[in-house]
């Protein structure tokens, strides 16, 4: 998974995702790189705002109750009046339900 | 059901785009045009250009390297997504006084609108689509009807939105019912007036029902669905509460991975969230 994230957020140990490129489309940093927050400086004297970064949050979605997923779908499934036909409107839910269980977590819901 | 002749003359009525839009789809109509050309019609309105600034360094319009003037911005992002960021800009100076009402706020209807238009581009740049202007604004305009008929009858429209919401009842129906025609039909009226590209118009018009055979199927595919996905993840609210059903024909045309609308959740909350901010009409 990727985030991104304004320079100013940049910390220690975090992995760069996708290159830094200049408006001349020249590498300034490689994918992969490791990043420190000494950073922050050449970045900003190279005229960079935003930075794509690895994240974990994938592992963390997968930590959310699964007694909070049940509820998230219960509630998605009361206003659809439809069968999903394919591997992609399963998926639909998918990114439904994670949705729908971060705001029940957040107390949105 | 009221007098349809006399709304339709109440959309064309409607406020005109910011003189600096004309302007800058004159100048873009000459082939001849340089970058200095569309930057002197740019910077001659200031408050237009800061804000011009701030909306080219947000995710949306996806540079990673920090935009400071206008020629940068042309020369980064290009004539088109220039003049797509002038419009967005122009729009949110146009709805910026719309009264609030308490049975329905006319900030999470644009806050839905980003919702779509980021969901937009995150699929276009999920699908590998190499040029992705145009996704964005896409998006945001979808629902430009909804947003004239708000503005137009403020109050009434907000109890429409609120009673279709509560009720899962089909906002088009009530639209019909009560004003002759629905907000697809009433943004391309605005559209047109607005000198919108065939593209917008036909987003405007069949994002809902889609359409094959447009301009960009690919573009309306995402669309529609990406409308779908901002209702299901109740980003800001349309008036819809129930989630429907896509057209079949759109996986066909999107041809999307096993796993790739789930895998976006991290990247689409990140973007809207700094969008609502950067987007925010009322500063």
């Amino acid at each position: 998974m990727s985030k991104t994230i304004p320079i100013i957020e940049l910390q220690d140990g975090m992995i760069l995702k996708k290159p830094v490129v200049n408006k001349f489309g020249q590498v300034l940093l490689r994918e992969g790189t490791e990043l420190k927050q000494s950073h922050i400086r050449v970045l900003q004297l190279w005229g960079i705002n935003f930075l794509t970064i690895e994240t974990n949050e994938q592992e963390s979605s997968l930590e959310i109750d699964e007694s909070i997923l049940e509820k998230s779908l219960e509630l998605i499934k009361q206003r659809m009046h439809w069968e999903p036909r394919n591997k992609h409107e399963f998926d639909l839910l998918e990114l439904a339900k994670k949705a729908i269980a971060n705001q029940i977590i957040k107390g949105e819901l | 059901m009221k007098n349809v002749d006399k709304l339709i003359d109440s959309i064309r009525e409607f406020p005109t785009l910011p003189t600096i839009y004309s302007s800058l789809l004159d100048v873009l109509s000459n082939p001849f045009s340089t970058i200095k050309d569309v930057t002197d019609i740019i910077i001659r309105d200031q408050s237009i250009t800061s804000k011009i600034i701030k909306v080219a360094n947000s995710p949306v319009f996806g540079t990673s390297t920090r935009v400071d003037t206008i020629s940068q911005a042309i020369f980064l992002l290009g004539f088109n997504e220039i003049k797509n960021i002038v419009l967005t800009v122009s729009i949110m100076k146009i709805f910026q006084n719309t009264k609030n009402f308490s049975y329905f706020n006319f900030i999470d209807l644009w806050k839905h609108s980003i919702g779509v238009g980021t969901i937009t581009r995150v699929l276009g740049s999920k699908l590998g689509i190499n040029n992705l202007e145009n996704y964005f604004i896409s998006g945001l305009l979808h629902d430009l009807g909804k947003l004239v008929f708000y503005k137009i009858f403020g109050e009434e429209y907000a109890k429409i939105l609120r009673y279709s919401f509560d009720n899962f009842e089909e906002i088009r129906e009530i639209e019909k019912k009560t004003f002759g025609i629905t907000h697809e039909i009433a943004g391309e009226i605005l559209a047109e007036k607005w000198r919108f590209t065939t593209l917008l118009r036909e987003v405007i018009k069949y994002h809902y029902l889609f359409r094959k055979n447009t301009e960009d199927d690919k573009l309306m595919a995402c669309v529609h669905l990406a409308n779908i996905i901002a209702i299901a993840m109740n980003l800001g609210n349309s008036g819809s509460n129930a989630i429907y059903q896509p057209n079949y024909e759109i996986w066909g045309i999107l041809n999307l991975s096993e796993g790739a609308l789930s895998s976006m959740y991290n990247e689409i909350m990140d973007v809207y969230t700094k969008s609502i901010d950067i987007l925010n009409y009322s500063n």
